[in-house]
This record gives C-alpha cells, sequence and structure tokens, in this order.
C-alpha cells in the first residue's frame, strides 16, 4: 500500500519571503475583474520579512486578493496594490500592524513632472467628491529618508494648484486630508536630490501601530521571562487570519501574551502549559526588583488589563505531547511559541534517566510528575499533528522554529501531508541562531496515515538535525569565549 | 493599574520586596491573599465549556468521554452575551453532554434535555446556552476518567491533565 502525499507546494500562495521576486508574474500583473482601485500602502520599516504575509492575510480576510504593480519592491515603505472596495482597504487598516497609512492613490511618478502628469489623467468625477466648494481639507508633504524645511515644503504643495480644489484649507480639523509623499531612498548615506518615487493621495486610515505600545510588555501585569512582545504577537494574529468569534489555542501558553494579541481581534481563547506555576501565576516574578508574583499576575488578570476578560475561556495545565482534547475539528487557530530549549526548557512526561530539572523551588499541592527531554523535532511533529487532526478546514497554525543559521536548508521546515505552508519568515536573533515563524493552513481532513506520515517518507522529519540546537547554540559561545580568552593571553605575552 | 476590574476586586500596588501593604497571605489557598475586608483572591475557575472539549488520554482507556465532574465549589460570574459565538459554539459540543454537566452543578434550569432544531434565531435559548457554556464555573473539585477512575484535581480553577510517568 503506497502512499504518496499529495503535492500542496505548487500553488502561487506559498511565500517565502527570501524568495519574493520568483513568484509566479501572473500573478503580480493579474488585470482586475472588479472596478479596482488604486491604493498606496505605507508601512513601518520594521519585521520586514513579516509584512508581506500580514497584508496578504489581512487581504483575504477581508474578501480581496493581493495584487501589486510590475515593480512592486517588497522592501520599500511604500507598497501600489490594486484593491476591489474602499471598505477592504479599511477592513485592512483596523488590523495591521506594519502598515502605517493607507491612501486612495490619485497619482504616481518617478519625477514631479511625471506625477503632474499622472494626477491630470486621475477621473474628475472620482476626485470631485472630495474637492467640493463646501468641504475642507489639508495637504500634508512627508518625506522618506530626508528631512525638509517648512519653506521646501509649502513649495511642494504649491505646486499643486493646478489641481481643482474648490474647498477651504482646514489645518486643525479638516474633512479630507490629502498627502505627497516622497521616498527618497533607503541609503541614510546617500540621499538624493531629487525623490526616487512621488505619490500623491487621499488618505484614508491610519494602521493599528499604536497597539505596540498601549500592549508593551513593559506595562503588563504579567510576564514570563520569554512573553513574547507587543508587536510580533499582533503579528502572529494577523498570519493566523484570526477574527471575532473565532476559537483559539495555544498549546505552549506560558503568561498568555499571544492570547492576549487574538483577543483584542475578538478571538475566544484557551493555552495550556506543562508549568503549574506559570499558569497558577505563581513563583518568582521575571521583573527586576520584584521577587515573587503578585496576585494580579496570571493570564486572565493580563485579559481583563485590556478589558477583553470575557474572550477568556480557560487555561490547563497539561503536556502538549498528549492531547486532552476530543478528537473533532475543534479550533479555528493554533498561534504558540514552543520552547527552544534555551530559555525555557522542553519537556514533556515520562520516565528517563536524564530527567530535566524544574527551576521553581515550589511547585504545588499537586504532583509534579517526572518529566523528560522533549526532543524539539518531535514538539513539531507533534505540534503538526495536533494541528491537523483539530483544526477546523482552512484553519491556520502559526509557530516559531529556532534554526540554527549555518545549517539552515528551506528543506528543514517541518512538513504535514494535511497543512500547507503558507508563510516563512526569519528573525534573526544571533549571527548563528535565528527563528522563523511558520504559518500553515490545513486542507486536507486527518486520516489514520497521516500520523505516521513522517516515519514512512523523510520528507516530512527533516528537522532531526535541530535537535542539538540547543548544544549548537551555546557552542558559538564557548567558542567565542575560548578565542578571547586565547587573545587576552597572547596580549599579555 | 488595571482597566476594568471584576467588581469587588481591585489592583494592589506592590512593594519592592513583593509584599502586599495591608494584606496577607491567604492560609486556605497558596499564592492568594486577602484581608479583613477583602475576600481571597480566587480568579480561576473552569468553564463548561472547556469540560465538553476534555477527554481522558489515560493508557489503554478507549472510552474517555466524557469526564464526570465532582464539584466541591461553584460560582457564577458574569459574561458579555454574544449570539454569534454562541450559535457558532454549539455545533462544535456534545449536547448531551453539557446538559448532563449542568444538571451535576445543579445549574441546569429549564435548558432543554433536545437541542431545538432552530436554535440560531432563538435569543432566549442561546442566553440559556451562553449561561451554561460560559458563566457556570468550577473553583474546586475534580474531573474522573469515567473508564479508569483516575481522578484530575482541579484546583483554583484550573484543571490539572498531568498524568504520572508511568501512567503514560
Amino acid at each position: 500500500m503506497e502512499y504518496t502525499p499529495p503535492d500542496l507546494y505548487e500553488s502561487d500562495d506559498v511565500v517565502s519571503c527570501r524568495n519574493l521576486f520568483e513568484v509566479a508574474p501572473e500573478e503580480m500583473a493579474l488585470p482586475c475583474k472588479q472596478a479596482c482601485k488604486r491604493y498606496l500602502l505605507h508601512l513601518a520599516q520594521e519585521h520586514i520579512e513579516f509584512r508581506l504575509p500580514e497584508i496578504k492575510s489581512l487581504l483575504s480576510l477581508n474578501g480581496a486578493q493581493f495584487i501589486a504593480e510590475e515593480n512592486f519592491g517588497e522592501k520599500s515603505p511604500f507598497w501600489i496594490l490594486n484593491i476591489s472596495s474602499e471598505e477592504a482597504a479599511r477592513g485592512i487598516m483596523k488590523r495591521t500592524v506594519c502598515a502605517k497609512s493607507i491612501f486612495e492613490l490619485w497619482g504616481y511618478g518617478k519625477t514631479h513632472e511625471e506625477l503632474y502628469t499622472s494626477l491630470k489623467k486621475y477621473p474628475v468625477q472620482d476626485m470631485g467628491h472630495f474637492l467640493k466648494v463646501d468641504s475642507t481639507y489639508k495637504i500634508n508633504v512627508y518625506t522618506f529618508n530626508k528631512t525638509l524645511t517648512h519653506q521646501e515644503r509649502i513649495t511642494k504643495i504649491d505646486a499643486l494648484e493646478f489641481m481643482p480644489f474648490q474647498g477651504k484649507v482646514n489645518l486643525k480639523n479638516p474633512e479630507h486630508v490629502f498627502c505627497l509623499l516622497e521616498d527618497y531612498g533607503s541609503d541614510p548615506n546617500r540621499i538624493p536630490e531629487h525623490p526616487l518615487n512621488i505619490y500623491f493621495g487621499r488618505w484614508i486610515a491610519d494602521g493599528q501601530r499604536d497597539l505596540i505600545r498601549s500592549f508593551s510588555v513593559k506595562k503588563r501585569h504579567f510576564i514570563g521571562n520569554t512573553s513574547m512582545d507587543a508587536g510580533l504577537s499582533f503579528i502572529m494574529a494577523n498570519h493566523g487570519k484570526v477574527k471575532a468569534n473565532d476559537l483559539v489555542f495555544d498549546p505552549f501558553v506560558g503568561t498568555g501574551s499571544l492570547l492576549v494579541a487574538c483577543s483584542q481581534f475578538g478571538c475566544y481563547v484557551f493555552g495550556t502549559d506543562i508549568d503549574y506555576n506559570t499558569i497558577h501565576g505563581i513563583g518568582k516574578a521575571s521583573r527586576k526588583n520584584q521577587k515573587w508574583r503578585g496576585p494580579d499576575e496570571n493570564i486572565r488578570a493580563n485579559l481583563r488589563q485590556y478589558n477583553t476578560e470575557k474572550s477568556y475561556i480557560d487555561v490547563l495545565v497539561s503536556d502538549a505531547s498528549k492531547s486532552i482534547w476530543v478528537p473533532k475539528m475543534l479550533f479555528d487557530a493554533i498561534i504558540t511559541d514552543p520552547p527552544y530549549g534555551i530559555r525555557e526548557s522542553t519537556r514533556k512526561i515520562g520516565c528517563q534517566r536524564e530527567a530535566a530539572k524544574s527551576n521553581e523551588e515550589w511547585c504545588g499541592e499537586n504532583h509534579i510528575p517526572a518529566s523528560m527531554a522533549y526532543h524539539l523535532s518531535d514538539i513539531f511533529i507533534d505540534l503538526l499533528n495536533f494541528a491537523a487532526k483539530q483544526l477546523v478546514m482552512g484553519g491556520r497554525l502559526v509557530y516559531w522554529l529556532p534554526v540554527y543559521r549555518p545549517e539552515y536548508k528551506e528543506e528543514i521546515i517541518p512538513h504535514h501531508p494535511c497543512l500547507k505552508l503558507i508563510s516563512n519568515c526569519e528573525q534573526i536573533l544571533s549571527s548563528h541562531t535565528s527563528r522563523r515563524l511558520i504559518t500553515m493552513e490545513k486542507q486536507k481532513e486527518f486520516e489514520a496515515e497521516d500520523e505516521l506520515a513522517h516515519l514512512i517518507d523523510s520528507k516530512f522529519s527533516p528537522y532531526q538535525g535541530h535537535n542539538s540546537f540547543r548544544e549548537k547554540y551555546f557552542s558559538g559561545l564557548t567558542k567565542k569565549i575560548a578565542k578571547q580568552v586565547t587573545n587576552t593571553s597572547k596580549m599579555q605575552d | 493599574m488595571g482597566k476594568g476590574s471584576l467588581s469587588g476586586i481591585t489592583a494592589y500596588p506592590r512593594t519592592i520586596d513583593g509584599s502586599f501593604p495591608g494584606l496577607q497571605r491567604c492560609p486556605g489557598h497558596y499564592g492568594t491573599w486577602s484581608s479583613a475586608t477583602q475576600p481571597c483572591w480566587v480568579l480561576l475557575r473552569m468553564k463548561l465549556l472547556t469540560h465538553n472539549m476534555l477527554t481522558s488520554h489515560v493508557k489503554g482507556v478507549t472510552k474517555g468521554y466524557p469526564l464526570l465532574i465532582k464539584a466541591t465549589e461553584v460560582k457564577l460570574t458574569d459574561v458579555d452575551f454574544n449570539s454569534e459565538f454562541v450559535s457558532r459554539m454549539i455545533p462544535k459540543i456534545e449536547w448531551s453532554v453539557l446538559v448532563e454537566a449542568a444538571d451535576t452543578l445543579g445549574h441546569l434550569n429549564d435548558l432543554p434535555r433536545d437541542l431545538p432544531p432552530d436554535y440560531e434565531s432563538s435569543e432566549d435559548f442561546l442566553r440559556k446556552v451562553h449561561h451554561v457554556l460560559l458563566e457556570v464555573e468550577v473553583l474546586e473539585g475534580n474531573l474522573k476518567c469515567p473508564e479508569s477512575g483516575r481522578e484530575f484535581p482541579i484546583t483554583k480553577g484550573v484543571p490539572n491533565m498531568l498524568l504520572n510517568e508511568d501512567e503514560v
């Protein structure tokens, strides 16, 4: 009985962010069947690899497609997209933490003359509503990678006089805001005299970058050593395409930072963790100057801090390698950050001579069973099987995969016959380590033979080499220290 | 400190060494604090929605669902009603198990034993389901595997589903 796993990796949707320009050209210049308009997305230059999957997921969530223009530059802060409706554009901005603002694009050029020509070609009937006599407006000038004087900005605004603005200028509280955006490239040491790209558009909405500050882990009641920072936890929720009333589960919940982000988008959240103390919010604190955790420190209190306590279902103490759930398709998304074995130990229940020792001195009235080493590659096999069994069809799994960079190849990303790889984004941690945010979507229902796919076909478990991730991580450091020691002893001679 | 605190519970500023002025550690529950006027904080509870989805994974057990609830402390709480969420959950749960669990805890009230066919349109019914799924919480007790008899304790509302090393 031969088992041939379906080939799920040929579709256009696969995005390995490094290879963006290898995406099929048809996807880039797709003719828009509905009346698409051009919009300009202005993005923050942070987490660059993570932006495209986020925007794609949010477009899909709002019923729109990702349609970029020919000269799409993924690393640029300005993206021109064709979106089918303004409602979809606003929908994206209600969720994104990667994009700062979105504009309805009225004109674009590589020089000012090109821009003006482009503006003159924009259909007047589309402009008219915003330029009426009884309306108020304001024009902003934004420059990327260059600072202009106030006078220079005024000159640029005055040059737009040819446009049929009939309303009154109101700088404090205008009805409509327009923006002239100039892109002076990405090299801060070689700023050109003239901009490389110039855009003009009507401002529609801002993104949710404020959430990064307001949800900062510094102000959160309950944190741990490895709590995910706010920006990345929202990015993970967006990669997971979570929406209101979804049931989201985190099998390695820790202090619940990922649940906080998902609950903000209206999801109902569950979590489990093997560590009794973290779930109950007791034991040593992670904050400097604080010895023990206080009464307000647990996951539920974190949700209460942000007014989303109604989203909290439950957290349980449980071993993620042994499912406690009925074998049904329960969860709409699984968003998690498994332990890498560096700052939190990887463990599961069982007997083995070299059992990992717990850091906490007091472990509660309940018996704490002896735990054994949980090999990294096993964590991911178990996680993918769990997701394949218990996600709804089309549901997403989003998790971090620690990687030893000198030995990284794309083939080591764990596969599963039921899950399709959507994206793989790298965050570099040090010269020889990084972690990759992997997003997978369930495309096929789970059958009994899928559980053992990794044994039959080595393509499904190529991550074995990373079991010694912990040793490799520390090997880099020990080599460095050894080098320093020899250098200093050389100098002393 | 935190916005939206539950009625009767406020966040206290902590001192540098981790203690709370005016409060003593509650002798009955580790990790919680209380005073003469402030009842013991017990912030964590297990909901019936969770119970409905849990199963026993003791080695060799084939009929580990549903777990039997034995509760020594049950509490009612207030959760915002969201009809869409409740409608979405009903297909994911086992109705008879929910009814049985609510009955065991004494909070069945007038919830029907059979699921009415057009439940999505009846707000009245959805409110009753909402109450039982999300507002009845078990603080202390245990969950018992129906086949092996093994008990999983619920402490401060958190079920501990870890098996011992000889049970895996």
